[in-house]
């Protein structure tokens, strides 16, 4: 401000020449100005532009969170995805630890434990316990697939009271031999050893089954196969279940010593000591039972899946699922390179007005992550990018001149935007067709540093051009207010991969105009020439 | 200019007429300053109104105590010129080594009429008439000039060099009084 003074030699109420252009007509382009940029209504200007300032920088940030929690958030359903395909089993036995978690089945054994009618159902049904593994997961497609095939399996497994108080006195009676042949042989506690011979039994019952539209209860095999068997055969399958259970008892027996039981006892003291075991059993059941009439979503409703799912079930899952993620990401380094639809003259005139050729030698960053089909989620970073104007015009105006003579020449001044450059950054999906070729779509945004200007000057009379020249702006130059900041552009490309190389080429289409010109948006496409190489 | 600390109060408060009024006393002052760095109408204008858009915006970092608002504005003005020309300098120039007294030397226009020095500078080319203005009419050094304009030492001497070769006839009239 002190220095202000230096160098001038002039005063305001000089004698002054008078100037070409009236007063009149200046104040009212400055008054247009004025009006554009300090309206009267909002005097605080200053304190808007700021804001507006402060949100184009938050608005990029913004996107860029928005993208790192998709990413995440991708990942997260990948892992949910994983351990949904865990084997039933495993989430099963999970379960089976926390007794708290199955308050729904309560009801059912206090049910039990009141009827005695039903506690023999439940001893009938404990023989089953020992194959619950196979029977679940055999039996998992079965609660989305034919209602037969499940109505045949609850009736196998779970035949409820009401079941059991309709049923005919030929059943009941059945049933009654049924609960004898079970009582002697206790086929209550039967061990996944003997799976081998019930998938046996389980085939002839599956015939008789399908003959007297009975139930498939490997349990029951011997007795209802009698029916419609020779006596030598009958014989021989009695025998064969008899052995099952001899060595199931044993098992089932040894099981129950370690729990401090009697493995002979089927007292309901032995039963209380095994109702967890139980309910589980029962919990399988009372998902047959409303798989017949609710859809497989609602059956898991009960289920807390997301808190349980979600949780790593130990620090070894979790370095796991790390290294997973480690594995399923990508980094790499790219060279581009965008491409006029015209003006190729100066491809290689950079916004500094010189030859800057080695600009393309200066590489972009990219990772990327694999998806499940096989595509890939790509976040790519460009520290310097030129983005083509193709000399589009983004500014013009008029002079008249007058020489002494009085002939009036009209020259009309246009600007036109030749280059910018900066950085740029985006989001983009490749998708593969086949090994070697693969299409990528996506959406980048450019900042824009400098820019590349070619002012023309041209007679309005017979379109001579006068003048033809290149002007570089920076963000301080005055002609920088006809440059928006940042712009969005859509784009598509298709790649060639070659080992660790993929060569491609694309279309880059602004979203958004590159320039501040509300009647004229400047959306210049360029096209774009790439090679990425994948580090890792 | 009794009426001026009213005129910026008013100016401050982002008052059209008190602008208009302002605009209205500096105007011819301004325009012959930006005429002495460019020969074309829109240019002269529009680094005018760039100028003096800087100033109104920013009007409230003015202080009476440091200097009259004339010079402010004419510095904010003379830089608004300088930006331009900075930006839109295309020409292809030399650098010269030759010793050339790096001081104000008297004004070799002193004794010519406005009209007659703009017909003189309007024989140069942009950056030359920016460089001989700055240098004789603005009494910059060589120094001040790199500085302002960007460009080296050798480049600005060069650019006098040229100015003195096609004035030759302002300047040898000048050396006779």
């Amino acid at each position: 401000m002190e220095d202000s003074n230096k160098h001038i030699n002039q005063k305001p109420d000089g004698d002054y020449p008078k100037p070409d252009v009236p007063v009149g007509d200046a104040w009212a382009e400055m008054k247009d100005m004025l009006d554009m940029e300090m309206p009267v209504d909002s005097p605080s200007t200053a304190v808007n532009t700021s804001w507006i300032k402060a949100l184009k920088l938050i608005l990029p940030l913004i996107t860029a969170a928005g993208a790192v929690y998709l990413f995440f958030e991708l990942n997260d359903k990948n892992k949910f995805q994983k351990t949904a395909e865990m084997p039933f089993n495993k989430q099963n036995s999970e379960r089976k630890l926390n007794p708290a978690e199955n308050d729904f089945e309560k009801p059912i054994a206090k049910k039990e434990n009141s009827d005695k009618d039903i506690t023999n159902l439940t001893k009938g049904s404990d023989a089953h316990k020992s194959s619950l593994p196979e029977l679940e997961s055999k039996s998992l497609p079965t609660f989305e697939s034919k209602k037969e095939s499940s109505h045949r399996s609850n009736s196998n497994h779970s035949r409820s009271v009401s079941d059991y108080r309709n049923m005919t006195k030929s059943e009941k009676a059945e049933n009654k031999s049924r609960n004898l042949v079970s009582e002697n042989s206790i086929p209550l506690k039967v061990n996944p050893g003997n799976l081998t011979v019930r998938t046996r039994d389980r085939n002839l019952n599956d015939k008789a089954a399908n003959k007297g539209n009975l139930s498939r209860n490997p349990a029951l095999s011997p007795n209802l196969a009698g029916n419609n068997m020779p006596k030598q055969q009958k014989k021989e399958v009695e025998e064969t279940d008899r052995n099952s259970v001899v060595s199931s008892r044993q098992n089932v027996g040894s099981n129950l010593v370690k729990n401090g039981n009697d493995a002979f006892s089927v007292t309901s003291e032995a039963d209380k000591n095994t109702s967890i075991l139980k309910m589980t059993h029962f919990r399988i059941l009372t998902k047959r039972v409303y798989s017949d009439k609710t859809p497989l979503k609602q059956n898991f409703k009960s289920i807390p899946i997301k808190a349980q799912f979600l949780k790593p079930s130990n620090p070894t899952d979790q370095k796991q699922n790390t290294k997973a993620l480690l594995n399923s990401l990508h980094i790499g380094l790219q060279w581009n390179t965008n491409l006029p639809s015209k003006d190729y003259g100066r491809f290689f005139t950079g916004t500094t007005q010189s030859n800057t050729f080695y600009t393309l030698l200066i590489p972009g960053i990219w990772i990327g992550k694999n998806l499940n089909n096989g595509s890939m989620l790509m976040l790519k970073v460009n520290p310097y990018n030129q983005y083509f104007g193709n000399n589009q015009k983004i500014d013009s105006s008029s002079t008249i001149k007058s020489d002494t003579s009085g002939n009036v020449t009209k020259n009309i001044h246009h600007l036109n935007l030749s280059k910018t450059s900066g950085m740029s950054a985006g989001l983009q999906y490749v998708h593969p067709f086949t090994s070697k070729w693969s299409v990528g779509m996506g959406a980048q945004i450019y900042w824009q540093n400098k820019a590349l200007l070619n002012a023309q000057t041209i007679n309005s009379r017979d379109g001579k051009v006068l003048s033809d020249s290149l002007i570089r702006i920076g963000k301080t130059s005055e002609n920088w207010k006809l440059l928006q900041p940042y712009f969005i552009a859509g784009n598509i490309e298709v790649l060639y991969s070659w080992q660790k190389l993929q060569f491609g080429a694309g279309l880059i289409i602004p979203v958004t105009s590159m320039t501040n010109a509300p009647e004229n948006k400047n959306r210049p496409i360029n096209g774009q020439l790439l090679i990425r190489w994948k580090i890792k | 200019m009794d009426q001026l600390p009213e005129i910026l109060e008013g100016c401050k408060r982002n008052d059209r007429k008190s602008q208009e009024v302002l605009y209205y006393q500096f105007y011819p002052a301004m325009f012959n300053l930006c005429k002495k760095f460019f020969a074309d109408e829109h240019e002269i204008q529009t680094a005018l109104n760039n100028g003096m858009m800087k100033a109104f915006k920013h009007i409230d970092q003015y202080d009476p105590a440091k200097g009259e608002i004339f010079n402010w504005i004419y510095t904010i003005i003379r830089n608004s010129c300088l930006t331009i020309i900075r930006n839109s300098r295309t020409e292809i120039t030399i650098e010269l080594k030759e010793n050339i007294p790096d001081t104000s030397v008297d004004d070799p226009f002193q004794t010519s009429a406005w009209e007659d020095i703009f017909i003189s500078l309007d024989k140069l080319p942009p950056t030359t008439r920016a460089v001989c203005s700055l240098f004789y009419l603005e009494g910059f050094s060589i120094k001040e000039i790199e500085q302002q304009l960007a460009i080296k030492q050798g480049t600005v001497k060069w650019h006098l060099n040229e100015s003195r070769t096609r004035l030759k006839e302002i300047f040898t009239k000048s050396r006779e009084t």
